[in-house]
C-alpha cells in the first residue's frame, strides 16, 4: 500500500514538473515598488548597487560636471522608489531650417547646472525648437532590454498602416557601435542599459566613463579648464571594464522589478470596464499590454549580453510598444533616429503611470483627459473613438489608467 | 516503487534536457514594413471656407455647445504645423451649455492665450495653474485642427481648443514664414511651428501661435507693420 502511495505521489510530481520543464509558456515578470531584486542579482548586491545609484556625486573625487543636471541618478529616478520617475525635466533645443533639425551648439541637451557660473549653459538665440523632457521610469527596464528586437518589429508589422510605429536601430556602445533595436529614452536612442547608463552618467552628471570618455561642452565651448578629474572619471577596472559606477547602475536597473498594478483599484468593476474600453477604443494598438522577453540564453546587445533566467521568457505588461510614433506631440528634436524621427516620440509605456502628475514627454499636461486629447496624427482614429465615449465610460477608462 | 523511480527518472531527464538547450542569438531584426507616412502637406490649394462648412466643422468638434460670436469670421491656416489646414473663429457658449463646455472630460481643451507658458511650465512652480473655464459671456477663439489633405473639413478633424484672449482685431491668419524672420530677432523668440493669427490683446498688437501644447499670445515685435500686411 505504501509503495502504491509513493508511486502515485511520484507520478503526481512528474505530472506537475514535466509540463513546466518542457513548456515555453512565459512566467509573469516580478513586479513591485518594494526595493527588492527581481532575481538577476542577490539582494545584497542589489542593495549595494542601489546605494551607488543613490550616491550624491561631488566635483572631486568623482568628477561631477563641469556641466550637469543632477548629482545622482536617484534625483531624477526616485518616485515612489529608487529607479522610478520624478517630476524633473531636462531641456533640449535646436533649430529647424525648414528641412533638417540642427543641434544647438554643444548638442541638443542644455544642461541646467554647472560647477562654475561662467560656463552655465543657456538656450542661444536662433534655436527656436525647444522642449522639456520628463525623467523616465527605469524600473523593469532589464525586461525591456531582454525583448528580442524582432518582437518589436513584429509589433510594428501588426499595427495598421497609418499607425505603424517606426523601429530604429541605434549603436550599442559596448559592442563597438554595432546596432540594435532602440527602446530606451524618449527617442529610442538606446538599445542597451550599459550604453544608456554611460550616456546618462555623462549627460546628466558630467561624469565620463570608457563608453563616454569625452566631456560635454558649454554651448559648444570647451570646459576642460574647469575639469578637475582626469577622464574617464569612472575608469575601467579589472572587474568593471566599463567603469565601476556605470556597471553598477546597469546591474541595478537590470535587477529592478517591473512597476506593479494597483491591484485593489484594478479589481473594481469600473477599472475592469475601463480595461475593456482601452482595447475597444484602440489604445492597446500602441500601448501594448503584453510582451514576452526573449528566452534565457539569448545573446543580445550584439553579443555583449546574454539574457539570464531571471529576465528571460517573462511576460511583462508595459502598455507600450517601444516604437516611435507621430501623434502630433513631436518635439522637433532629432537624436539617433535621423530626420524622419523629428516629430516622433516613443510611445510612453504606461506601467506605473499612476505615479505621474505631469504627463506626456514634456510634463506639460496635468490631467488624464487632456493628455489623451493631446494625441493626434497617427492616433486620430483612436482618440476620436475615445471622444465618442460617454462621460461615464471616459471616467472608467481613466480609472483604469490610474490602476496602472 | 517502479512508478516512483520512473517519475524521478523522467524529471531528471527533463531538467537535463532543459539545461542542454542551445544558446540562441538575437537575429538581425527583419526589416519592418513601411512606417506610418508623415502627415501630408497641402496637396492642393483648398478653397476658402464657406459659412456652412465652418458651422459643420464647429458642430463636429464641439457638438451644439457653441455658436459663432456675431457674424461668422473664420480664418484658416496650418496653425499647429502638421501639414493639414486648421480653422479658427470667435465663438460664444450656446444657451444652457456651460456645464457641458466645462465638463472635466469634455472633448476639447479650454485655455487662456495670456497664460505665461514660462510660469505654467516651471518645474518649481508651487501652485499648479488653475483650470480655465468658460464663462457665460465669453467670446473665445475656437480652433479645430485639420486632418489629412482635407484639413478641418475632414470627418476625422475633431481635435479642438477654446482659447480666451485670442479674438482681438484684426484676427487674420499669417503664414509662419512671414513671421519667422521677425521673431528670430527677439530674445525670447517663440517657437513657431505653424501659421499664426494676428490678434491684439487690449491695445497691444500681437499674434496667437501654437506652442506645441497650447495656443499662446505674443506681442508683435515693434519693427513689424502689424496691419494690414506683415511684408516689409
Amino acid at each position: 500500500m505504501r509503495t502504491l502511495r509513493l508511486s502515485l505521489l511520484g507520478v503526481a510530481v512528474a505530472a506537475f514538473v514535466l509540463p513546466a520543464a518542457f513548456s515555453d509558456a512565459p512566467a509573469e515578470a516580478p513586479t513591485g515598488f518594494d526595493g527588492q531584486t527581481n532575481g538577476f542579482i542577490t539582494q545584497a548586491d542589489f542593495d549595494a548597487d542601489r546605494s551607488r545609484f543613490e550616491d550624491r556625486e561631488e566635483i572631486t573625487p568623482k568628477g561631477l560636471g563641469p556641466v550637469y543636471n543632477a548629482q545622482s541618478c536617484a534625483e531624477c529616478h526616485q518616485n515612489p522608489v529608487t529607479g522610478a520617475i520624478s517630476q524633473v525635466t531636462e531641456v533640449r533645443a535646436g533649430h529647424f531650417d525648414g528641412v533638417n533639425f540642427i543641434d544647438h551648439p554643444g548638442g541638443s541637451l542644455i544642461n541646467d547646472r554647472a560647477i562654475d557660473a561662467s560656463i552655465q549653459e543657456r538656450v542661444l538665440g536662433g534655436n527656436e525648437v525647444r522642449t522639456f523632457r520628463t525623467s523616465l521610469n527605469t524600473l523593469g527596464d532589464g525586461f525591456v532590454e531582454a525583448i528580442d528586437s524582432n518582437t518589436l518589429v513584429a509589433i510594428a508589422n501588426g499595427q495598421p498602416a497609418g499607425m505603424r510605429g517606426q523601429f530604429i536601430e541605434v549603436p550599442v556602445g559596448e559592442a563597438g557601435g554595432l546596432v540594435r533595436g532602440g527602446r530606451f529614452g524618449w527617442k529610442n536612442q538606446h538599445a542597451s542599459l550599459l550604453s544608456f547608463s554611460a550616456d546618462a552618467y555623462l549627460n546628466e552628471m558630467g561624469i565620463t566613463s570608457p563608453l563616454q570618455p569625452t566631456e560635454n561642452t558649454s554651448n559648444g565651448r570647451s570646459v576642460a579648464a574647469y575639469d578637475q578629474v582626469a577622464d574617464p572619471e569612472d575608469p575601467a577596472t579589472a572587474t568593471a571594464p566599463n567603469g565601476e559606477d556605470v556597471e553598477g547602475f546597469t546591474r541595478f536597473v537590470r535587477a529592478t522589478k517591473a512597476p506593479p498594478r494597483d491591484t485593489a483599484l484594478a479589481a473594481t468593476s469600473d477599472a475592469q470596464a475601463g480595461s475593456v474600453l482601452f482595447k475597444q477604443v484602440g489604445c492597446n494598438i500602441c500601448h501594448v499590454p503584453n510582451i514576452t522577453t526573449a528566452p534565457p540564453g539569448t545573446v543580445i546587445n550584439r553579443g555583449a549580453f546574454t539574457v539570464p533566467a531571471a529576465l528571460g521568457n517573462k511576460l511583462i505588461h508595459p502598455f507600450g510598444d517601444f516604437l516611435l510614433h507621430n501623434v502630433g506631440t513631436g518635439d522637433g528634436i532629432v537624436q539617433n533616429g535621423g530626420q524622419s524621427t523629428r516629430n516622433k516620440l516613443r510611445t510612453a509605456p504606461l506601467w506605473g503611470v499612476r505615479t505621474r502628475g505631469r504627463l506626456m514627454h514634456d510634463g506639460e499636461t496635468l490631467n488624464r483627459n487632456e493628455s489623451i486629447l493631446r494625441h493626434a496624427g497617427e492616433a486620430t482614429g483612436v482618440i476620436n473613438n475615445y471622444r465618442n465615449l460617454t462621460t461615464a465610460q471616459k471616467n472608467q477608462l481613466i480609472l483604469f489608467l490610474n490602476s496602472l | 516503487m517502479a512508478g516512483l523511480i520512473l517519475a524521478f527518472g523522467a524529471i531528471a531527464f527533463a531538467l537535463a534536457a532543459r539545461r542542454g538547450r542551445q544558446e540562441i542569438a538575437e537575429l538581425e531584426p527583419h526589416p519592418p514594413r513601411e512606417g506610418a507616412p508623415s502627415p501630408p502637406a497641402f496637396a492642393v490649394k483648398l478653397p476658402p471656407p464657406r459659412a456652412s462648412e465652418v458651422e459643420e466643422g464647429l458642430r463636429r468638434a464641439f457638438a451644439e455647445t457653441l455658436r459663432p460670436a456675431g457674424a461668422l469670421r473664420a480664418v484658416v491656416g496650418d496653425f499647429n504645423g502638421d501639414g493639414a489646414e486648421d480653422v479658427a473663429l470667435p465663438v460664444s457658449p450656446a444657451e444652457g451649455r456651460l456645464a457641458e463646455l466645462n465638463d472635466g472630460v469634455a472633448n476639447w481643451r479650454v485655455q487662456d492665450a495670456l497664460d505665461d507658458p514660462a510660469v505654467r511650465d516651471a518645474p518649481s512652480a508651487k501652485v499648479p495653474p488653475a483650470a480655465v473655464t468658460v464663462q457665460p459671456h465669453d467670446v473665445l477663439l475656437a480652433v479645430v485642427h485639420g486632418y489629412g489633405v482635407r484639413g478641418w473639413r475632414d470627418e476625422r478633424a475633431r481635435q479642438c481648443y477654446l482659447v480666451r484672449h485670442a479674438t482681438g482685431a484684426p484676427l487674420e491668419a499669417r503664414p509662419r514664414t512671414e513671421l519667422l524672420r521677425y521673431v528670430q530677432r527677439v530674445p525670447d523668440e517663440p517657437r513657431l511651428s505653424g501659421d499664426v493669427i494676428l490678434a491684439s490683446a487690449g491695445r497691444t498688437a500681437g499674434f496667437v501661435y501654437w506652442t506645441g501644447v497650447r495656443y499662446a499670445w505674443h506681442p508683435l515685435p515693434k519693427e513689424i507693420p502689424p496691419h494690414p500686411t506683415l511684408s516689409p
